[in-house]
């Protein structure tokens, strides 16, 4: 009948018989399939693997950039025995450890809200996202497939990182349990921020909203449960009856021509002495209580404490072991490792009762060390709180896009096309 | 065939349809069926409610009142199972740029619940058919319009719907890939799919539709029949010329004198005068007497398609049509 009928190349419409309608999608084909066509849609550019190539080189660059100055700083210290160079470079070792599954932390928390945040709004604007919802696949496979997609994007930088984290883990001997739960854990924190991502993408209408949302959202967690936490101690603080605390120095015994004679170094040497000849002088303890009892206002972090457990970085550092060192100098098993054990020693003090660190209260001399870090035995954990917090949060939001998402469609956000 | 109560258990069926968006009633009150085996057109106006109705018998969006009936499956009850008969081809053509040709048809394939090798096959068999075998492992953001409407066409029929539903399938193609899509739907539509267009190029649809359904303001104003001859008693336009422009008034003079009313005067391009008939008995018949008269005729033939006239007749936009001149009396 026409020209363009009699040139086809396969003239055999037979394929198009109308069949009988296939048989139901099963979940692991399902989640495969939509993981496979996100990664393969919007990760396959090269931007991306020169990202990941530039975070291995930075992070490369940073371990082996701090180990190399420690080693040299350690080697041109001559007064270090060879027990100390070794505890020096195993203090870096712990740092570089914490500071690059920080860093991996950090830039994942950057990186994941975008990545995840353009899973279905962007499917949305390139009209392909009606094209799957009239597929078998069901609303909650897609949104599980988008945000599993999301989740391996992102873990590809702890992937990246990996190599140093174990330079880093074996130069510091990490603990091979505190090498895994830190890895675990910032996983599980890609997670929750790739799930924030992905519901949000699925509720806003637009994709440059839907990401900043996103971004608003694990500011919130990061940077508003820290403001959150220090603001709302001004408010709950606590009253109690104390004196000043006082320290007493020994009187300095030199005459006024010998201490204006004396150099710089004379003085340090000075002071090297008058430190090993009365320890408690120099010490951070107070020495007596002076003056009258009064009213005073103490921070009282107890009852806000949990206000900073949903902050990924809490969450990661204190769900981390606390390492304690042989020959440190705190008593107890207050941490002193790395940067993740003092983040959490940090942030659990809020939930100590402010008592306990009021010197001369009541007029009563205690002798309290103020560099002394909370233990894990007087204070609970935040790590599961936290989690359950911001799962709470992440099933709400993935609850409410699945609302947004779920076809044949109720209702339509304002200005949203769903085709 | 017919086992259960259901009319057309191959086709669309769909009853009372309304919905609204707010204060808005994109669609008030459609009911219309396209049946296995032909192609049905869905005409009407922009902002009708076509596409808002297209996305409720894709099983997308939910109506307020009314039922869909896709291939014996009720759409609202069991949404799954019509998706699975149904093949959709939205007005955007939604590609994913990154992805192969290939990769998009099996995905696809994948998600309709085929197995890995079945897809992949399928997939094979679908390039074959819209001829783009040699862009089968190119990203699809190569493709042409026309390349990229075919691959979509494919797409939509990866899982062998027997419904398909097109929305503006020809916007913007080339006239090659329209008369390909034109081949492509009758082909589909002879093999027993059901299949419903929605377009406004109506010469297009003409072309290839069965059937016309007609909305207007979200209702279903008219059904009509595009298969059978021209109704006898159907009055429709025609235009009459003879040769030399200079004489139209002695044309004109001649068809008052008969009693035949003027509908519209010469156009650019299109010399002559515009007249209603009854038939093409009445139009032998005049074409005979003038003739006979001695007014010189080189020209009467019916003036538009049947879908344009009808569609002109029910004045869905709400404007008449081109109003009756008083002829040249100069």
């Amino acid at each position: 009948m026409s020209t363009a009928l009699d040139t086809r190349p396969t003239p055999d419409a037979a394929p198009q018989d109308p069949g009988t309608g296939p048989a139901g999608l099963s979940g692991g084909a399902a989640l495969r399939t939509v993981v496979g066509m996100e990664l393969r849609q919007r990760l396959r550019s090269r931007g991306w693997y020169v990202l990941l190539g530039l975070f291995f080189l930075l992070v490369g660059a940073v371990t082996l950039g701090a180990l190399g100055l420690r080693a040299l700083s350690a080697g041109e210290m001559t007064g270090m025995t060879a027990a100390d160079q070794e505890a020096a470079l195993r203090t870096a070792g712990q740092w570089m450890f914490d500071g690059v599954l920080m860093f991996a932390l950090t830039l994942a928390l950057l990186v994941a809200p975008a990545l995840a945040a353009n899973a279905i709004s962007g499917d949305r604007a390139g009209g392909t996202l009606a094209i799957t919802q009239v597929t078998l696949l069901s609303t909650w496979q897609l949104m599980a497939g988008k945000w599993l997609a999301a989740w391996i994007a992102s873990a590809a930088f702890v992937a990246a990182a990996l190599p140093w984290l174990v330079v880093a883990a074996v130069v510091g001997r990490v603990p091979p349990l505190y090498v895994l739960v830190g890895i675990l854990m910032i996983l599980v924190e890609f997670a929750v921020v790739t799930g924030i991502g992905v519901a949000v993408s699925a509720i806003a209408g637009r994709t440059l909203f839907a990401v900043v949302v996103t971004y608003l959202l694990v500011a919130a967690l990061t940077i508003g449960s820290v403001v959150a936490l220090v603001l709302s101690m001004q408010f709950t603080s606590m009253t109690v009856q104390a004196s000043q605390p006082e320290h007493a120095y020994p009187e300095e015994n030199l005459s006024e021509e010998e201490a204006a004679s004396m150099s710089d170094d004379d003085w340090a040497a000075y002071y090297a002495e008058q430190q090993r000849q009365f320890p408690q002088a120099y010490d951070n303890i107070a020495d007596r209580c002076v003056g009258p009892v009064l009213d005073q206002e103490v921070p009282d972090g107890r009852r806000v404490a949990w206000l900073v457990a949903p902050n990924p970085f809490v969450v990661v550092a204190d769900a981390s072991p606390w390492i304690v060192r042989p020959g440190g100098s705190s008593a107890g098993s207050a941490p002193e490792a790395g940067p993740l054990n003092w983040l959490s020693a940090v942030y659990r003090q809020a939930q100590r009762d402010p008592r306990a660190s009021v010197e001369c209260l009541d007029g009563e001399l205690r002798g309290i060390d103020p560099n002394v870090m909370p233990t894990r035995e007087e204070t609970w954990p935040m790590w599961p709180l936290g989690l359950a917090m911001q799962g709470a949060l992440t099933a709400g939001l993935l609850w409410w896009g699945h609302r947004r998402l779920d076809t044949p469609a109720g209702q339509l956000a304002a200005g949203t096309r769903v085709a | 065939m017919t086992t259960t109560a259901l009319p057309a258990p191959g086709g669309i069926t769909a009853h009372g349809l309304a919905r609204s968006f707010g204060a808005v009633h994109a669609v008030r009150d459609v009911s219309l069926t396209a049946p296995a085996g032909s192609v049905t057109a869905l005409v009407g106006p922009n902002g009708s409610g076509k596409t808002t109705l297209m996305l409720i018998l894709a099983t997308l969006l939910r109506p307020d009142r009314g039922s869909v009936c896709v291939a014996g499956v009720d759409a609202m009850t069991d949404p799954a199972a019509a998706r699975a008969r149904l093949g959709w081809m939205p007005d955007t053509l939604g590609v994913w740029e990154a992805l192969t040709c290939r990769d998009i048809l099996t995905s696809l394939g994948r998600l309709y619940g085929m197995r890995a090798a079945d897809a992949a096959a399928r997939a094979r068999e679908q390039l074959a058919w819209v001829g783009l075998e040699e862009f089968a492992d190119r990203p699809a953001r190569v493709l042409s319009r026309g390349q990229q409407q075919r691959l979509s066409l494919a797409r939509a029929t990866v899982h062998r719907p027997a419904v398909l539903m097109l929305d503006e399938p020809a916007n913007g193609l080339d006239p090659t890939s329209r008369l390909r899509l034109r081949d492509d739907v009758r082909a589909m539509a002879a093999q027993g799919t059901a299949v419903l267009v929605s377009s406004h190029v109506l010469s297009e649809l003409e072309e290839m539709a069965d059937r016309a359904v007609f909305v207007n303001a979200g209702a279903t104003v008219a059904v009509k029949d595009l298969t059978g001859s021209d109704d006898a008693a159907g009055e429709r336009p025609y235009r009459i010329a003879g040769p030399d422009p200079s004489r139209l008034p002695e044309l004109v003079r001649a068809l008052e004198a008969r009693g035949v009313p003027l509908e519209a005067g010469p156009e650019r391009h299109r010399p002559g005068v515009v007249v209603r008939l009854r038939g093409e008995d009445a139009a032998a018949a005049l074409l005979a007497d003038l003739v006979a008269a001695g007014v010189p005729v080189s020209r009467l033939a019916p003036e538009g398609s049947r879908l344009e006239n009808a569609y002109l007749d029910l004045a869905l936009d709400g404007g008449a049509r081109p109003q009756p001149i008083e002829g040249d009396r100069a």
